[in-house]
């Protein structure tokens, strides 16, 4: 049987000058930022809510996203895009968020609430973050409702 | 409305001494991570387990999620089981890995990407490790692409 050792372990189980391994990927604690954003108006896809502000060399385990109702009539979907900028490009976003229990499904109803969770498609995840970077969510297309709170958890590890 | 107690809010409540001590690790106290990644650089063999994060004696795994790129053809029924040492044997591994939230969804396709995580079958989870312990994955079938890099965080306290 053989055994394939992932990059921390093999630098742990080696120890060595060459082999430390940076903080906050072994033997760490996880930091949230929690945050909220109140509904008061339709939120344009144009606009990026900014939900995080993360240090430089932080690494992103895990963003969850709580939407209330974003619209009033069924049949709607909408994507949340995740980003570490505010921009209306969808490319330089660094993921879609997907649905919580099938992080694939990259849309969802808008006329149910929804939890939303890091992809696996996501490049950024547990890696150090160069430089002091703002986390923020786009959604498309626009929400028609005007009430309701976004609630937020952003883990990572510094 | 009866009110039934978990096992340590039961201790807690009770005064938390004596007889009922909380061990440490299981309330009022925080999670530590392992952070680590694996480049796929040749197919995984189903004989090969990966090797994904070293857990000291009495750590209790609250969860381990793994983010998987895509590893075989489409429509490729893949499985993840963890466990706790470098095994073919699958019955002595302690778990399969599930999609999403979905405990029941043991398997997930390989021909896309995939965050799979800890299930509720699991008997180990929440409790306290009896000795130092690695933690392992191994995936069936073994993978066909030769590219592309695997995440993995194990919580625990």
């Amino acid at each position: 049987m053989a055994t394939l050792k992932a990059t921390n372990v093999t630098k742990y189980d080696t120890g060595g000058a060459d082999n430390i391994v940076p903080d906050g990927f072994i033997k760490t604690v996880e930091k949230v930022w929690i945050d909220s954003y109140t509904i008061t108006a339709a939120i344009p896809s144009t606009s990026s809510i900014l939900i995080a502000r993360l240090p430089a060399g932080a690494k992103v385990t895990d963003i969850i996203v709580h939407l209330p109702v974003l619209a009033s009539v069924s049949g709607a979907t909408n994507t949340c895009y995740c980003c570490t900028g505010a921009s209306t490009d969808i490319t330089t976003y660094f993921g879609t968020l997907g649905l919580s229990g099938d992080t694939q499904k990259t849309t969802f109803e808008t006329v149910t609430a929804a939890t939303l969770r890091l992809n696996a498609t996501d490049t950024n995840k547990c890696q150090a973050l160069a430089a002091a970077t703002g986390v923020y969510i786009m959604l498309d297309p626009a929400t028609t409702v005007t009430g309701g709170t976004i609630r937020s958890i952003v883990k990572y590890t510094t | 409305m009866a009110t039934l107690k978990g096992t340590n809010v039961t201790k807690y409540d009770a005064g938390g001494s004596g007889d009922n001590v909380i061990a440490d690790g299981f309330i009022k106290t925080v999670e530590k991570v392992w952070i680590d990644s694996y480049t796929i650089t040749g197919a995984i063999a189903t004989s090969s387990s990966l090797l994904i994060a070293r857990i000291p004696k009495n750590k209790k795994i609250t969860d381990i999620v793994v983010h998987m790129p895509i590893i075989s053809a489409a429509a490729t029924n893949t499985t993840v089981y963890c466990c706790t040492g470098a095994t073919t044997s699958k019955t002595t591994y302690f778990g399969t890995l599930i999609q999403g939230g979905d405990t029941q969804k043991l398997t997930f396709d390989g021909g896309t990407v995939a965050t799979i995580r800890l299930a509720a079958t699991d008997t180990k989870k929440m409790q306290a490790l009896g000795a130092d312990t690695g933690i392992y994955i191994m995936i069936e079938p073994a993978t066909t692409i030769t590219a592309g890099t695997i995440y993995s965080i194990v919580r625990y306290t």
